[in-house]
């Protein structure tokens, strides 16, 4: 497969850029909520509390697609389109049922603001089992998406290194 | 101050991000009529145990694992499954 030439392509808007470390950084989050035994129960808490504040903002960085797709899903939608949107709309329910369920078995950080929770098994159970269906439409969202994803990183990465040698020509330049 | 809109004016942010948590919420009542109230007479006897047992080594080989596994769901599913829009 060739690769696409990204040297004269034009510098990402700054909303993409913007995108793409948000991204990254909720992958990071998202490992880091699925590995309490590495953060610890506070900071498990504190960080699926948090995580709404940057899945508002990816969504809402997305709504253009959302809407437009969604408009879209009638008879004459391909069966990607239709898949991607099943594996989107369930990528955004198990998170919802994550992070609600993990806030009404939270034994760390709403109990210190003062929030009485009870440690029930059955939310408990929910919590766990969705953890499993959470892994599998990340993985599946980030494959849907990975083109994008490989495209983004190199022009980032290129424009990162044409402004370096940019820099270093001026450098150069100056008396 | 990050100097990127996340939508055509204030309000409107606004409006969608109401339209967003609405649905959340509207999971949220789901889940809710599934599981019922959290109830005292289900808490488990053994508690989370464990799991939430936090190590430095065994946190680390868990992240490492759950890492892998969401790149061997990507790698499978865009190899093999030929996901990708």
């Amino acid at each position: 497969m060739t690769r696409p030439n990204f040297s004269s392509a034009p510098p990402l808007a700054r909303r993409t850029v913007f995108a793409l470390w948000l991204d990254v950084a909720l992958l990071a989050l998202f490992l880091l909520l699925e590995t309490p035994q590495l953060s610890g129960v506070w900071a498990h808490e504190v960080i699926g509390l948090a995580l709404v504040v940057p899945l508002v903002m990816h969504l809402l960085l997305s709504w253009h697609w959302i809407v437009a797709k969604a408009a879209r899903l009638g008879a004459g939608a391909s069966f990607r389109a239709r898949f991607n949107y099943a594996v989107n709309v369930t990528l955004f329910v198990a998170m919802v049922i994550e992070i609600v369920s993990g806030a009404v078995v939270s034994r760390a950080a709403l109990p210190a603001l003062g929030i009485a929770t009870i440690y029930d098994g059955a939310w408990y159970e929910t919590h766990d089992a969705w953890s499993n269906v959470l892994m599998v439409t990340v993985a599946l969202h980030l494959a849907m998406n990975w083109g994008w994803v490989d495209a983004v990183v190199r022009r980032h990465a290129f424009s990162a290194e044409e402004a370096e040698v940019n820099e270093e020509d001026a450098a150069e330049a100056a008396p | 101050m990050i100097g990127v809109r996340f939508a055509p004016s204030a309000a409107q942010a606004l409006w969608r991000t109401l339209l967003i948590l609405a649905a959340g919420a509207l999971v949220s009542l789901g889940v809710y009529a599934v599981n019922g109230a959290p109830s005292a007479s289900r808490v488990p006897a053994e508690g989370p145990g464990a799991l939430y047992g936090p190590g430095l080594w065994p946190g680390l080989a868990q992240f490492i694992g759950w890492g892998a596994a969401v790149a061997a769901g990507v790698y499978v599913a865009r190899r093999w499954l030929r996901v990708r829009l």
